[in-house]
């Protein structure tokens, strides 16, 4: 192999179809395409004339990264970008944290860091293992400081979202194979500097680390770095090791920019068993600890780690609901069970179709799903009637199986709450609750045997994650529908001017988390405006958002604000709330522009209508 | 060498000249039918020194060879990479 590697390339590639078609054949792709692969295929998205995402991206570097250009293409083409790349110049970073460089220019939605060890502390560039404790202590604190440092110029000046990159040691470990048993190893003292990283950039919003060493260990030391570059030209990486680098870093860009995805949608055959159970019968199908059954179990763990990400997983099988329907409750090694699916469709009806009312059922939008399946006919079906769906083909070696969802970029996250990971048990919890509403006489009685208590946190900072999540996902229960980054959430926390609330909600089912976010300007003052209002969909029909806004209201009234205002801001998909204020007590308000819904409502208030049967009570933290 | 030899080495040297010539074309953008048997760098403005290094990478591909650190820097002109290319065929 010409360039030194180990790993096979595909020996042909079809570089035709939609911008979907090619995604589908190489997006989760397990073997690297050669140059000549990326440029025809390059060419070929180029040629295409289908509507694209900007995306502005900054590289900062300490090493020559140029040589990337056309894998930057490339994966941002492939992922649906019209990428604008700034580099800076070599070697320029806190020049560029600064008003009015290259950076600043350049107005970027992420910033790239490249750097060397060397770079955070020059002790790096030197054997560590023999540091005493306090020494290496040192050093550890010198390299947080130095990435911490320069993280938080750069985001005073600006990207959206940071990436810091670290440029893996291209060697074996310092004390060889001993390295694992020393007590004070070089990969010891690294692994502790990129943990203390992680918790300091927790600190400092949408600045996030990704850990080159872990590429590495995919792709292989040897496969990753082309020493004849490095040495004449200090760029590292082979051909192999680039596009596995600029892929993992466009994923980002994709997990920012592009439509969240949040439910994965699985078909039964030959993806979750072997086989085909309406005609190899239940005991027929490949599941269990033979092979390929023992490939399929492994998937279904995969399946389960994407869970752990705060997607949601859900069944579309063509099948009659009771052959699956024996395998999901009874088959000893089928991992998946009813509970852990949010919805199922199970029948002969066509998959895009059962998708659409999954889409309904779960209340998410078409553009939020990524469809797995084994069959292309029934993934081109999707791609060409769905074209918001990401449609992703299992392998046909069914040993590639597990690996098929490791490469897709819209399943990469870049914040986790303990909403997410708890996701799926609230969506078995509201099933439990519809359960309970047949059973009650009136929706006043069905609310009242809830007994629901909400929690009202104000400028709470340890939620900022979860709070600009929510402003950029909620689409239907939302009054204004801004969408804002961490840092800007941070900021109005902080803004003695604004006030930001929030509310989580729990009932005898359990606790929905934290589902409501409330912001309002101008709370100094004797006039307020109320920027956003807007809620989780999994708890519309509670009554919640009324004791929300009574009790913001409250709070306003208590600071002295005499009067506060509210808009309505239509869109396709926020009609459920086009007689909100109203319905909460604000009447409609003069406004000189006819197409603004103005409310306003005077401080303080009267009683309410009726009794609300949420109790609310102070956040705890 | 005979006639014979030499014709072959010719018409092989061409063949491999054609390739190489396609390979830049691909690397640079630039026309194919700008490019012959006498292109060398100093032709082709977008053949800067991180073009040469793509261009590197590319033949290596198109001819599944690996050039060593010292071989990169004389690639430098169509001639130059089929003397190193076709390399069995010459006796330096």
């Amino acid at each position: 192999m010409a360039t030194g590697t180990n790993v096979d390339p595909p020996t042909q590639m079809d570089a035709t179809g939609s911008r979907a078609d090619v995604l589908a054949r190489l997006g989760s792709r397990r073997t690297p395409l050669t140059l000549s692969q990326i440029r025809s295929t390059t060419r070929h998205l180029r040629s295409l004339s289908e509507p694209m995402v900007p995306l502005r991206a900054a590289v900062l570097h300490t090493y020559t990264t140029q040589l990337l250009q056309p894998y930057w293409q490339f994966e941002s083409l492939l992922q649906g970008f019209d990428l604008h790349l700034y580099e800076a110049p070599y070697g320029a970073l806190r020049q560029e944290a600064e008003p009015g460089s290259g950076l600043t220019a350049s107005d970027p939605d992420l910033g790239y860091v490249f750097m060397r060890w060397e770079d955070l502390e020059p002790r790096l560039g030197l054997p560590v293992s023999g540091l005493s404790a306090t020494e290496a202590d040192d050093v550890l604190a010198g390299a947080v400081a130095a990435v911490g440092g320069l993280m938080r110029r750069l985001r005073q000046v600006g990207p959206a979202t940071l990436v810091v990159t670290l440029l893996p040691r291209m060697w074996r470990p310092e004390l060889g194979a001993f390295d694992s048993m020393a007590r004070h190893s070089d990969s010891d003292l690294r692994r502790r500097i990129k943990s203390a990283i992680a918790r300091d950039l927790e600190t400092i919003s949408s600045a996030l680390f990704c850990d080159l060493d872990e590429v590495a260990i995919d792709i292989g030391r040897t496969n990753m770095f082309d020493l004849r570059l490095w040495e004449t030209s200090r760029f590292p990486f082979s051909v192999v090791g680039s596009q596995a680098v600029v892929r993992h870093l466009v994923a980002y860009a994709v997990a920012q920019l592009q439509p969240k995805a949040k439910c994965v949608v699985v078909d039964a055959d030959n993806t979750l068993w072997g086989g085909v159970v309406g005609e190899d019968g239940f005991a027929g199908i490949a599941l269990g600890p033979e092979y390929p059954g023992s490939v399929y179990a492994t998937f279904q763990r995969r399946l389960l780690e994407l869970q752990q990400r705060g997607f949601l997983l859900a069944l579309c099988s063509k099948n009659n609901p009771q052959d699956v329907a024996e395998v999901l409750a009874t088959h000893p090694h089928q991992l998946l069970r009813e509970e852990h699916f949010a919805a199922m469709r199970v029948n002969w009806l066509p998959k895009p179709e059962n998708l659409q009312a999954l889409a309904r059922e779960l209340n998410l939008g078409l553009e939020s799903f990524v469809f797995v399946d084994d069959s292309a006919h029934e993934g081109l079906a999707v791609r060409q009637q769905l074209p918001q769906v990401t449609v992703v083909q299992t392998p046909a070696d069914p040993l590639q199986l597990p690996y098929c969802l490791d490469g897709v970029a819209r399943l990469e996250i870049t914040s986790l709450t303990t909403e997410d990971r708890d996701r799926t048990r609230m969506y078995s919890q509201e099933r439990a609750r519809q359960a309970t509403v047949k059973s009650h006489g009136s929706i006043d009685e069905y609310l009242a045997s809830l007994e629901m208590a909400m929690r009202v946190g104000i400028d709470s900072e340890q939620h900022v994650a979860r709070i600009a999540q929510l402003t950029q996902k909620t689409n239907q229960f939302n009054l204004t529908t801004r969408r804002y980054s961490e840092a800007q959430i941070l900021s109005f926390m902080r803004d003695p001017d604004r006030m930001v609330a929030h509310f989580s909600l729990a009932d005898i089912f359990g606790d929905s988390g934290l589902v409501g976010v409330a912001i309002v300007r101008g709370v100094t003052g004797e006039v307020a405006e109320w920027d956003t209002l807007l809620m989780s969909c999994r708890v519309i029909g509670r009554r919640a958002e009324a004791a929300f806004v009574r009790d913001v209201l409250q709070r306003l009234g208590a600071r002295g604000v005499k009067r506060v205002m509210a808009t309505y801001a239509p869109t396709t998909k926020n009609q459920i709330v086009s007689d909100f204020w109203p319905s909460v007590g604000f009447r409609q308000a003069e406004t000189s522009d006819p197409s603004e819904c103005l409310y306003a409502c005077d401080l303080p208030m009267g009683a309410p209508d009726g009794p609300l049967p949420v109790r609310v009570l102070e956040a705890s933290e | 060498m005979d006639m014979e030899e030499n014709g072959m080495v010719g018409e092989i040297e061409s063949a491999t000249a054609d390739k190489v010539c396609d390979v830049i074309a691909d690397v640079f953008g630039v026309p194919r039918d700008k490019l012959g048997a006498a292109t060398m760098q100093e032709d082709i403005p977008e053949w800067d020194s991180l073009g040469h290094l793509n261009l590197v990478l590319a033949l290596e591909e198109a001819f599944n060879v690996s050039f060593s650190v010292t071989a990169m820097p004389d690639l430098v002109s169509v001639t130059a990479i089929v003397g190193k290319v076709s390399g069995k065929w010459r006796s330096s």
